[in-house]
């Protein structure tokens, strides 16, 4: 199984993951018929440092679903970036994840965003699966 | 009532491809149930196998949170948008497992169900920020350490003097001249060993505040000056960290959770600092020993409430305790729409010079002699006229030779026991009062009026060590 997105979405959440180095970022895949066409920025929110944990405030997540909701599109899943860490989901990522998201998983090693992975995981953050993925134009 | 109910528009698959649901509910409970029963797939979407809403879902009312009103039980109304959304969370940070120690370490602590292996979790997580490793300090660090907050730093300058004995319980005889927070942190971790003390041994100051305070989560204000209370304050602000404050007096102590999302800051409170000097220290007006323990204690149990998020903590409220009448009141607090710090238009966007802002002058002012001057004068036999502006039973402890005392508080009143020609060096315990004293005396016409730098204290300290120094 695949994660479907466009080259420009993944670059732009790669980005934003250099920028905000060494601090998390965290953001939105923007989906529209199962293709992710767009990564949104979110601020991240955590109240304490923000070097290895990131929060995304509920009512800004609801703002921007229901902003895409009226362009048709809807928030397939969710990314953040790992500083200075793998590419693959923490103990504490997984017991957060919900079941009906895509994560998508971005490694910044010195400022620069080396590798970005896809993961889905099952009831209670249980068997995290990885996704192939599949770059599409633009 | 009518009301409106926002899902999230990953389940729209679930609710044909609608993601706002129009229903007839009277609470948000009952709107649950209805969206569920018509969208069973959502309900498996957002209710754990026990029937019970999944954690890290969020329920919205008009942008409230149910939690903050009555939770599933909360009352709708015609036109209610009610929101459905995830609080959606992560880090890189690998939790650790729970040790055996953990579990019979905080075994009373698992079997509350407020607590549990997820709020000990949180605990051990937390990093709680102490500033001030004196009266209030210590027992807040006491308790916490104890309760097993991951980290906890503790910021404070100064080293253990006999007169913190009688209130500050974490040190003991033996510590006395030894840095506090390097004492603090070797006791602490002996309290517990699974935890991390940071000791910061700095004086916190505009240059230095907004980079320790960002490296914690929770903030105790256990300070004992106005410079760093309202630096503390305007950082926490700043920094979107809750502030939890308490201050004693005497017999008197109060505590409050300020700048807590929605709630008010010590600036709604107290806008502006009381005039220099007006307001007596610890140092200078005394406090019973046992009451920085209750107080401290009721910190260390804000920031356990706020880390677990549970409970009602102290935002907007401040709570007041008498422990010579034996009474405990909370008074609602609101915030100021005009506060500088946290209003609807700060003016405050950094940190400011807290000691010119409090009317605290670092160094000696045109009125301070200092020990070692008067010393001078007085073996030279320079005819010079010592007023000592403490009480009665303070000057029976100890005074200078000759001084002649008028307390403070009598001092307006009988200015014409004193002589304006005369040179006069007003002292008092540690230069706080006799500075106001010094003032007024020049306010009312004398002309060569002294301020002895640091009182009696730097007096024995610096000239006379068999002075008896209380």
């Amino acid at each position: 199984m695949g994660l479907r997105i466009t080259e420009r979405a993944l670059a732009d959440s790669m980005s934003h993951a250099e920028d905000v180095y060494p601090e998390e970022c965290c953001g939105l895949l923007a989906a529209r018929g199962g293709h992710v066409v767009g990564a949104i920025r979110v601020v991240n929110s955590h109240a304490g440092p923000k070097e290895d944990r990131y929060y995304i405030d509920p009512l800004v997540l609801g703002e921007e679903d229901r902003a895409l909701a009226s362009r048709g599109l809807g928030v397939a899943g969710i990314y953040h970036s790992h500083p200075d860490s793998p590419a693959a989901p923490s103990r504490f990522d997984l017991d957060r994840s919900f079941p009906w998201y895509l994560y998508v998983i971005i490694s910044v090693v010195n400022g620069r965003a080396v590798v970005a992975r896809a993961w889905k995981t099952g009831e209670g953050g249980d068997a995290p699966e990885e996704m192939e993925i599949l770059v599409e134009a633009p | 009532m009518s009301i409106t109910l926002i899902v999230p528009t990953v389940f729209r698959r679930h609710t044909d491809d609608q993601n706002e649901v129009h229903l007839e509910a009277g609470t948000v409970k009952e709107a649950l149930d209805l969206l569920v029963a018509r969208y069973p797939d959502v309900g498996r979407s957002i209710y754990s196998s026990a029937g019970r809403l999944r954690n890290f879902i969020n329920v919205y009312v008009n942008e409230e949170d149910v939690r903050y009103a009555d939770g599933e039980e909360t009352r709708l109304e015609d036109g209610d948008r009610v929101l459905l959304v995830p609080a959606v969370a992560g880090g890189s940070l690998e939790e650790q497992p729970f040790s055996p120690e953990s579990f019979a370490r905080y075994s009373r602590h698992l079997i509350i169900p407020e607590v549990g292996v997820e709020g000990q979790r949180r605990l051990r997580d937390a990093k709680v920020l102490i500033v001030g490793a004196g009266g209030l300090g210590t027992p807040a660090a006491t308790y916490l350490a104890a309760a097993g907050v991951g980290k906890i730093g503790l910021v404070d300058f100064d080293r253990v003097e006999r007169s913190n004995l009688h209130r500050q319980v974490l040190y003991s005889e033996a510590d006395i001249g030894r840095p506090k927070v390097q004492v603090a942190k070797r006791r602490l971790e002996s309290v517990n060993p699974l935890i991390t003390i940071d000791p910061l041994e700095v004086r916190l100051d505009s240059s230095n505040a907004l980079e320790v305070v960002s490296q914690y989560d929770v903030v105790v204000d256990g300070t004992d000056n106005f410079p760093t209370r309202y630096l503390v304050n305007d950082a926490c602000v700043l920094l979107h960290r809750p502030n939890v404050y308490a201050s004693i007096f005497r017999f008197e102590g109060q505590a409050s959770v300020f700048c807590a999302k929605d709630g008010p800051c010590y600036r709604c409170l107290y806008p502006e600092p009381p005039p220099a000097g007006v307001v007596p220290s610890c140092a200078e007006g005394g406090v019973l020993g046992v009451l920085p323990g209750i107080m401290g204690a009721v910190q260390a149990s804000q920031v356990v409430n706020i880390i677990l998020g549970k409970g009602t903590p102290l935002i907007g409220r401040l709570l007041l305790f008498d422990s010579l009448h034996s009474t405990f009141e909370t008074l609602r607090l609101r915030k100021a729409p005009e506060c500088p710090a946290c209003g609807e238009n700060p003016t405050i966007r950094g940190l400011i010079d807290y000691e010119a802002f409090c009317g605290v002058e670092p160094g000696a002012t045109e009125f301070d002699i200092s020990p070692d001057e008067l010393k001078r004068k007085l073996d030279s036999g320079e005819r010079l006229v010592l007023l000592d502006v403490r009480e009665p039973f303070e000057y029976e402890i100890c005074h200078l030779p000759g001084a002649k005392l008028i307390p403070l508080g009598e001092l307006r009143a009988r200015v014409n026991q004193l002589d304006t020609s005369d040179e006069i060096v007003v002292n008092c315990l540690s230069g706080v009062r006799s500075t106001q004293g010094a003032a007024l005396l020049t306010e009312v016409g004398f002309r060569k009026v002294r301020n002895l730098a640091g009182g009696l204290r730097a007096w024995a300290n610096d000239v006379d060590p068999t002075l008896q120094i209380y």
